[in-house]
């Protein structure tokens, strides 16, 4: 790829990026989000057209007019969120889509000829099975397989790992360097350095839509990487501990919490947040987590259980009462729940607590008052906006999640409950995320957090627990917490005895 | 194809009343092209529609008389719609009020004015949100779809309308035609000059404006905004959507049920077989084309009144009444079209470019 330049209406997402890629290896793309990776990606896969500069395939320049023409030419992509239709089976999965199959399929011959590949790549796939009743690294094998069953020479793969176990990872990256060997060139979008350095031969980073670097990986080493990538150092570990134990703020005793479609998704957890404490829940999404918190905000009954919150029972209140009582929450669909795309900075501001006094009478809203204290948080938590009334659907991530954070931290909150308060955010911005959790748990706010990395969580967090299948493993405080133990648990491996509650 | 649509970061001031605007306009320009088939000049149809609706004080005031009750049902709907309640079943609530006042007003015609009225607004506005409480009720316990019900209850309420008009509330007097007798002059409402057009104007803008500041600087609007944007976030705000979805609804039928209070006590002064020719389904395109916008109603309101007085003025050229809807569906066929230009707009495919 020479040259590409590709700009979105205020953003220059590609900025003449350069990028040479070899048969049989594996290349990293490195960079924080929005540096504009899986935009270039997405205009070498066909999806989007680059403003300006060329790809060249094997000596040929190329023009794809969507990704049909990538795939005809070698190019597969695999995104974040899987394209797969959950009703078919994995044998329909793989031919969707694809011209070469006539209106009517023999299904006999379709199935020994998938059957062929799996067996090929050694993957445990059963080729009838619906995509719906498969693991999501199964699903993420589907579609890695419906790239190779197209004879991709080049496969995408955008942040694979987002969504695995760490044992499912390491099986991926056998499978992508087995692909390497036979002659393919992989492409591994990622923002975890730790995968780079495991599997990738080559790493190119990216900044602010720019190439900073491309280098074999023999020739760097985690640090460089990381200051690269970012242009500075990271602070690290600015956790400072409380030099006692605050008392009981959460306490959860045998809470069952039923999922959407009535079954059950907690089953059963004992749990304990202390003042100025902040306990991570691990574990790999949909494991209970969401539902947990959802009923601890009192968006979701509890079908049995008890929640203490400072010794008092909140089981059964509402999410109103709950705000009352300082039970405050940072929801993971920052657009759809925890803020209203449509509405301005100031009606988001207000959302949870629209109805206090200082927001409005009976009937009327106090603007005037209102847009005071959103200018007054805008500035604190420097929310970039250009005025108070504009749709937010148009700030950034980071932006969203302070503006989310500001309502939220507003009054000082009792239990503060965060589902992945750093997803999606670049390094610069999730470092704030977490700076401001910090401020608060130093205030002596409990905090509950769900979240994913596990590095993150051994970094900002007190202690940890991994969920697993609606449970919860024992709390463990996280200066004693191995990665392993904690990433086996997170697959359901070596589940630790019923017998011991989950108390700090 | 050499365009392709890209999305846009935001839609300006401009972009959201040009594209209203350009909608209406290739309307009339198709509208134009099935006049021309028809074997009209289309200018002159459309001139002399113009002319009627709007040339002269008696075809203004006619335009207004057809605007009142578009302009109350299109609040409702407006109202509704804005936490995307889909209520079609205006044209049913307009028929339930203009039962109830009628029933008011045959039942005690001797009362004095100043209780009778207020008591056939009160009874008819009762009716409607009654008649739209059914498909909220519904929709909120049951997650009943809304669009449906409440088009299906329009057609019982003119068909109860009909039983009424021609059996038991029959005119003895009235040569077998399908109406009631006439309403005492205690039960009808004062006009202005010699025209026909009624209190109800003032109502209808008064309410648009209570409605404007319900919607921007209430605490009741915002809900009803979170709520119309994400039920997520609405539950997260701690909002009771069900309490809502009902409250809404019977509102919105009272305002629509308050057109068929004012057509009865306005206009015919008697309950009557085809008392609506449609104004439930015409403010619906009324409300779309002022994008919910109470204000906006208004005016465009008095404009699709002007089109109705316009369509029936043509006949006597020998145009049929049904262009005036035909021009109506096609506003709002294009106007659906347009909506994606709200959110995107067009690019040229530029090949050379990508080949470099």
């Amino acid at each position: 790829m020479q040259n590409i330049w590709k700009c979105f209406p205020g953003v220059q997402a590609n900025r003449g990026v350069d990028l040479c890629l070899l048969p049989g290896e594996i290349h990293a793309l490195l960079g924080e989000n929005g540096a504009g990776k899986t935009t270039l990606m997405s205009i070498l896969a066909g999806m989007y057209r680059p403003d300006k500069g060329k790809i060249i395939l094997k000596g040929q320049a190329v023009a794809f007019n969507s990704p049909q023409d990538a795939m005809a030419k070698g190019i597969g992509m695999i995104y974040q969120h899987f394209m797969l239709v959950p009703r078919l089976t994995v044998a329909e999965n793989i031919i969707l889509g694809d011209k070469r199959y006539p209106f009517w399929i023999r299904k006999k011959q379709l199935k020994t000829e998938v059957e062929k590949t799996i067996a090929h790549y050694g993957f445990q796939l059963d080729p009838d099975k619906k995509v719906s009743g498969l693991s999501l690294g199964e699903q993420q094998r589907v579609e890695i397989l419906r790239a190779l069953y197209r004879k991709s020479e080049v496969l995408i793969l955008d942040e694979p790992t987002a969504v695995l176990t760490p044992g499912e990872a390491r099986e991926l990256f056998t499978i992508l360097r087995q692909m390497a060997d036979e002659g393919r060139a992989v492409i591994l979008i990622t923002h975890k350095l730790n995968e780079v350095m495991a599997v990738a031969d080559r790493v190119t980073v990216l900044r602010k839509g720019e190439v900073v670097e491309s280098l074999p990986i023999s020739r760097v080493d985690s640090r460089s990487l990381t200051r690269t990538m970012i242009g500075r150092e990271t602070r690290t570990n600015y956790r400072k501990l409380l030099e006692k134990d605050g008392s009981v703020a959460l306490k959860v005793e045998a809470l069952q919490v039923a999922g959407d479609r009535g079954e059950l998704m907690v089953k059963g957890i004992n749990l304990e947040a202390r003042e100025g404490e902040m306990v991570a829940i691990a574990g790999v999404a949909g494991n209970g987590q969401e539902e947990l918190l959802q009923a601890l905000a009192g968006m979701r009954r509890a079908t049995a259980g008890r929640v203490f919150l400072q010794g008092s029972d909140i089981t059964r209140l509402t999410v109103r009462e709950l705000l009352q009582r300082g039970v405050r929450m940072i929801p993971e669909d920052r657009m759809h729940t925890g803020l209203v795309g449509n509405l301005g900075v100031a009606e988001n501001i207000i959302l949870r607590d629209y109805q206090s006094p200082a927001y409005s009478s009976k009937t009327l809203l106090k603007s005037k008052h209102i847009d005071q204290v959103a200018k007054s948080l805008v500035e604190r938590f420097t929310i970039s906006t250009r005025d108070l009334i504009s749709p937010i659907r148009l700030l950034s991530g980071g932006n969203l999640q302070r503006l989310m954070l500001a309502r939220e931290l507003l009054p000082k909150p009792a239990l503060l409950l965060a589902s992945y308060p750093a997803r999606g955010l670049d390094v610069g911005a999730a470092e704030h995320v977490y700076a401001l959790l910090d401020e608060a748990r130093s205030q002596g706010t409990a905090i509950l957090a769900v979240m994913e990395d596990l590095e993150e969580i051994l970094q900002h967090a007190d202690k940890v627990a991994v969920m697993y299948n609606g449970r919860l493993s024992p709390l463990i405080p996280t200066g004693e917490a191995a990665m392993d133990q904690l990433g086996a648990w997170m697959a359901g491996i070596d589940w630790p005895q019923e017998a011991s509650p989950a108390v700090s | 194809m050499p365009f392709h649509l890209v999305r846009r970061q935001e839609s300006g001031m401009g972009i959201r009343i040009m594209v209203p605007l350009f909608s209406v306009l290739l309307s009339l320009l198709a509208g134009a092209v099935l006049l021309w088939l028809y074997g009209h000049s289309p200018l002159i149809v459309y001139e002399s529609m113009l002319k009627s609706a709007f040339g002269s004080y008696y075809g203004f005031s006619e335009t207004l008389v057809k605007a009142i009750p578009l302009m109350l049902a299109a609040l409702g709907i407006s109202l509704a719609f804005r936490m995307k309640l889909w209520n079609i079943g205006a044209e049913g609530q307009i028929y339930m009020g203009a039962f109830a006042a009628s029933g008011v007003a045959l039942a005690w015609g001797q009362w004095s004015a100043w209780v009778l009225l207020p008591a056939m607004i009160l009874a008819g506005m009762l009716a409607g949100a009654l008649w739209a409480y059914i498909p909220g009720v519904l929709r909120a316990s049951l997650q009943v779809n809304e669009t449906l019900s409440s088009l299906l209850l329009n057609y019982v309420a003119i068909l109860w309308v009909d039983y009424l008009v021609l059996g038991p509330w029959k005119d003895p007097k009235g040569l077998n035609f399908p109406l009631t007798p006439r309403f005492t002059e205690n039960a009808t409402l004062p006009t202005w000059g010699d025209s026909r057009v009624h209190l109800g104007l003032l109502a209808a803008l008064l309410l648009a404006v209570i409605l404007w500041v319900i919607m921007r600087r209430s605490r009741w609007g915002y809900e009803i905004r979170v709520i119309g944007e994400s039920w997520d976030a609405a539950r997260y705000a701690g909002m009771n959507i069900s309490r809502n979805i009902v409250l809404v609804m019977a509102l919105s039928g009272a305002l629509a049920a308050l057109a068929g209070v004012f057509e009865v006590a306005g206009i015919t002064h008697r309950l009557q077989h085809g008392l609506s020719p449609g104004y439930g389904y015409s403010a619906i395109i009324v409300a779309w084309l002022g994008r919910l916008n109470p204000l906006a109603i208004v005016p465009v309101a008095v404009l699709f009144g002007g089109m109705l007085v316009g369509g029936y003025s043509i006949q006597t050229e020998g145009v049929p009444v049904s262009i005036a809807l035909i021009l109506q569906g096609l506003v709002l066929f294009f106007l659906l079209g347009g909506e994606v230009f709200l959110s995107h707009r067009l690019a040229r495919n530029d090949k050379s470019e990508v080949e470099g």
